[in-house]
């Protein structure tokens, strides 16, 4: 039953007036603004005038050399994410878990989360320059090594391997924070049960810290799954340049491209439906999995 | 206590060194930048920085970037928006997280729905609809636009509103009871007990109006206007690619070399005097936000 309540209705729906305002300027009115991937949109005409054309630029996209090439970046990109940089945090949460000395720990904690601070610009600035092959300390090493200099930055073939070093450079302090927290609800006693019975630090991790994040380990798996399409944008588009594109090009900085450099604005906007549509089923599956996994374990 | 002594020091060793090489590994493209804009300038010319500044110490690559204009009007512009458009945002989720976080409220379940399935929508697919909004309100090269665009990101009003859930509602009905509106409700009393919540969401958005580039970019050509970031893309991410491509190998500007890591040292600093201050705020984001998330 509900309990009888003095609450003003009509004063908090005059409080929620900018906020629906701006959200269906700013997040609503572009959704239906997608509709201009079914047209040939001019600026001049206008949306409404614009003529409708239907699926051709759906069919352009699907039978040029880019869909190919954007399909298969977009996928390594995030199909080596997950399996390279994905296990560095939970790595990271376990030792960190291990570090008794609490000044030691949050000294540990306080310098890998302090990329995650820096902006996207600075690290990609760093890295390229530490890059260079003539001002940058890699190519310095490898000159000391009696190694001839490499142009990091001009080989497609280092580009997935980069933005992946990169991204568990900025990311993984981070990232263990979540897995720490799971390690936090480990009952205590079970570590001194385990010591009483002469297990070793090596057992203990096995036996107990291991089966008590392996359900925020499969939820975070999950996540990334849903999310291997969208790859991270800002961070792909800094690193980017003509050279490497063939390698770099991913859905988003090619609808970019194509969009607001080169103002094909239905065509992209095509090619962004396509990825919001397939973003969309990924993340539906995968969230719908992770709330099966979730209410099947007790822990979380 | 006994134990098997052995094995527990092999792993402690492993623990140690694990930790201590990522720490190094994090720590030195941040001191090798610092050593290259202490450098002198034939030494970074010729590659010779490794770990440590090459002497004789110059403070030529500071001298440059004090008189260099646009990284000022970058960094007052960024700190306009950073202010303003933290608050505005701040401001904005509140407004949408009170109502949405009342259990008596009419309008709760429409609005969880209208919020929450834009949390669904990928931003590729409305980037270029977007663009074309703001274009046709006339807000392209506007400070506004980048204030108002992202007014409030979904994720966090729903964090919030979890948040103001937790306030008591007997609390809440003895001020009706004694008299008192909505909005004196929301602000004597749900907003002075949120102060930690508030503190971490206002951290993120302050993080994100700090550090964001791409909308900055695409909106505001007026170099009046923009942000640090994009003019630190252009310093040294422009600069060292066009260098790359054109001159290959021989050619370096020595003051551009300089300029570029001293930039990079004169931008980071508040982010590191601030963030050892901050860090419990953002940590304690990261679970507040797993428990709904």
């Amino acid at each position: 039953m509900r309990k009888k309540t003095l609450l003003d209705q009509k004063a908090l729906w005059i409080m929620l007036i900018p906020v629906v305002a701006y959200f269906i300027l700013f997040r609503y009115l572009p959704i239906a603004g997608i509709l201009i991937a079914f047209k040939r949109y001019s600026p001049f005409r206008g949306f409404l005038e614009s003529p409708w054309i239907g699926f051709q630029y759906f069919i352009q996209f699907v039978n040029s050399i880019y869909f190919y090439r954007v399909l298969r970046n977009t996928l390594l990109i995030g199909v080596y994410y997950i399996i390279f940089a994905f296990p560095i945090p939970i790595l990271l949460a376990l030792f960190l878990n291990n570090v008794t000395n609490s000044t030691l720990k949050k000294t540990y904690q306080t310098i890998t989360l302090f990329p995650y601070f820096v902006s996207f610009v600075i690290i990609a600035g760093i890295v390229i320059n530490m890059l260079s092959p003539s001002t940058g300390v890699v190519n310095r090493i490898r000159e000391l090594m009696g190694l001839e200099p490499i142009y990091f930055m001009q080989e497609p073939k280092y580009f997935v391997t980069i933005y992946n070093l990169i991204r568990i450079f900025k990311e993984s302090g981070y990232e263990a924070i979540v897995y720490l927290a799971a390690l936090t609800t480990i009952d205590p006693t079970l570590y001194e049960a385990a010591r009483c019975d002469g297990a070793t630090k090596f057992q203990q991790l096995k036996h107990i810290t291991i089966p008590a994040v392996i359900p925020a380990i499969v939820i975070m798996l999950l996540v990334r799954i849903g999310r291997i399409v969208s790859v991270s944008f800002e961070e792909v588009l800094l690193l980017q340049n003509s050279v490497n594109l063939e390698a770099s090009e991913v859905i988003s900085t090619y609808v970019y491209r194509r969009g607001l450099v080169g103002s094909d604005f239905s065509y992209a906007t095509a090619v962004g439906l396509l990825e919001t549509v397939v973003a969309l089923i990924l993340v539906i599956t995968s969230n719908t999995l992770a709330r099966r996994f979730k209410s099947e374990t007790t822990l979380w | 206590m006994k134990q098997p002594f052995g094995s527990d020091w092999i792993f402690n060793i492993l623990v140690y060194c694990f930790l201590t090489a990522f720490c190094l590994v994090t720590l030195y493209p941040f001191v090798y930048t610092i050593a290259v804009s202490f450098s002198a300038p034939e030494a970074i010319l010729l590659n010779q920085v490794v770990l440590t500044p090459v002497p004789p110490l110059s403070l030529e690559a500071y001298r440059t970037i004090f008189k260099y204009r646009p990284i000022w009007v970058g960094y007052a512009n960024t700190l306009y928006y950073a202010v303003f458009g933290t608050a505005i945002n701040l401001i904005f989720t509140i407004l949408a997280a009170y109502p949405m976080s009342r259990k008596e409220f009419s309008g709760r379940k429409f609005m969880n729905v209208f919020i929450s399935i834009l949390m669904f929508i990928s931003a590729t697919g409305t980037m270029i609809p977007l663009y074309l909004i703001v274009r046709n309100l006339g807000l392209l090269d506007t400070r506004l636009s980048l204030l108002i665009v992202f007014a409030a990101f979904p994720f966090y009003i729903i964090i919030l509103r979890s948040f103001f859930e937790t306030v008591p509602e007997e609390m809440i009905e003895a001020a009706r009871i004694d008299g008192a509106s909505e909005y004196t409700i929301l602000l004597r009393i749900v907003l002075p007990v949120s102060g930690a919540a508030l503190a971490t969401i206002g951290l993120y958005y302050l993080i994100n109006r700090w550090n964001g580039f791409f909308w900055a970019m695409v909106f505001i050509n007026d170099p009046d206007k923009q942000p640090l970031q994009v003019v630190l893309r252009e310093l040294i991410i422009m600069a060292q690619t066009a260098q790359e491509m054109d001159a290959g190998l021989s050619k370096a500007n020595t003051n551009a070399e300089a300029i570029k890591y001293s930039a990079i040292v004169v931008s980071i600093l508040p982010i590191g005097v601030i963030y050892p201050l901050v860090q419990r705020y953002f940590v304690k984001g990261v679970t507040l936000g797993s428990i709904k998330g």
